[in-house]
């Protein structure tokens, strides 16, 4: 059987209304919720999520439901993958990045409001119990979701270089650094630097729009795949030349390969 | 900052042909593809596309060897091959991160 997937929400259980500051941060960050949940599990939920049946007993409580309809399997494995989420249990299909967003939910909120998420409980195969199911209900605190991402946010150090563009620099801040915009990602990158380094940089600013390569040591966040942060070492400026450059290179060292073929049966006879 | 511009990754065998090219000698087939990679090459400069090669393929580039183990390149290839990796003007470098080797 088809349906659609949902998950229900209730804000501030047993209070009475809902900050309109914080409600739609805590609705943007429920919908980012809802798609990483959908991601992990291979729910397409490119069509979009709809709210329905708001209720009138509570603070707000209401049903995200998915637009798009997935078969029975899906449908369970979202809901038991869902229930491990919030029950903060184990689950391999669930990744670090959706745990850390179900806990994002809650930071809107003040220390004494909560935000609460029903899954329906998976079904054992009881005949008519489908149209009723029974919603496990799991409150989430500011305390509790604080907890949750320290225990999936990962930073690791590691030696790094970083070939980019320097875009800002803040000599005067306590930590003086410059934001490096990286050529490959485009993202900007922190970077700290000493007055060791100070000349560096002083060197590179000199010829604008410079691409620089930035040695050094670098605190990566692994749950957003980026670099946090990065303590300079060096900075060297990129070699650059004029278009025509190309016609130099393109055969510059003929017969560097001479035939790939035979090269690779030597070697498979080297080999045997 | 616009639109993402199409993207491709370019190994460093690419590069190494690229190099190695004599016109008349190459596969008539091979002959079209260093071409490509030239007008490949020259959409990067004009911000047309983007390319992308690892951070190791400078290493390998840098360090062919022939059948008997040898390093072959002399430093005015050396030079170009980093002019053409490095420079960021023809291609950008994607760093051997950790995030890379974690594939995370």
């Amino acid at each position: 059987m088809a349906r659609q997937v949902k998950v229900r929400a209730l804000l501030n259980k047993g209070r009475k209304g809902v900050s309109l500051d914080k409600l739609p941060k805590v609705l943007t960050e429920f919908r980012q919720f809802l798609h990483a949940l959908s991601e992990d599990l291979g729910v397409d939920d490119s069509s979009g999520w709809q709210g329905v049946d708001f209720k009138e007993t509570a603070s707000l409580q209401f049903t995200a439901i998915a637009n798009s309809i997935v078969e029975d399997p899906a449908y369970t494995a979202f809901n038991e993958s869902a229930m491990n989420v919030v029950l903060n249990r184990q689950d391999t299909r669930i990744s670090r990045k959706t745990r850390y967003q179900y806990a994002q939910m809650a930071s809107p909120l003040d220390v004494d409001e909560t935000i609460s998420i029903g899954i329906e409980q998976p079904q054992t195969g009881e005949e008519g119990a489908a149209d009723f199911p029974p919603v496990v209900w799991n409150e989430l605190t500011k305390q509790g979701a604080q907890q949750i991402q320290r225990s999936v946010r990962g930073i690791v150090t590691a030696r790094a270089s970083v070939q980019g563009i320097i875009h800002s620099v803040f000599i005067e801040a306590d930590q003086p650094h410059f934001q490096l915009r990286e050529l490959s990602t485009k993202d900007l990158i922190t970077c700290n630097y000493c007055d060791s380094t100070y000349d560096d940089l002083a060197t590179a600013l000199k010829q604008r729009r410079a691409v620089v390569h930035v040695f050094g040591t670098s605190k990566v966040d692994t749950l957003s795949n980026k670099i946090d942060v990065l303590t300079v070492d060096r900075i060297e400026i990129a070699p650059s030349a004029d278009k025509s450059f190309l016609d130099r290179f393109i055969g510059c060292s003929p017969g560097l390969v001479t035939d790939i073929q035979a090269t690779m049966d030597r070697a498979r006879r080297r080999g045997n | 900052m616009g639109t993402r511009l199409n993207c491709v990754y370019l190994d460093a065998c690419c590069f190494i042909e690229a190099a190695s090219f004599e016109r008349g000698k190459h596969k008539p087939g091979r002959e079209s593809d260093v071409l490509f990679t030239k007008a490949l090459l020259e959409a990067h400069f004009d911000r047309e596309v983007e390319l992308f090669t690892s951070s190791l393929s400078v290493a390998e580039c840098q360090c062919i060897k022939d059948d008997k183990s040898q390093r072959i390149l002399d430093d005015q290839v050396k030079e170009n091959f980093r002019i053409v990796l490095t420079s960021g003007q023809f291609v950008s470098l994607v760093q051997d991160t950790i995030l890379v080797a974690q594939l995370v």
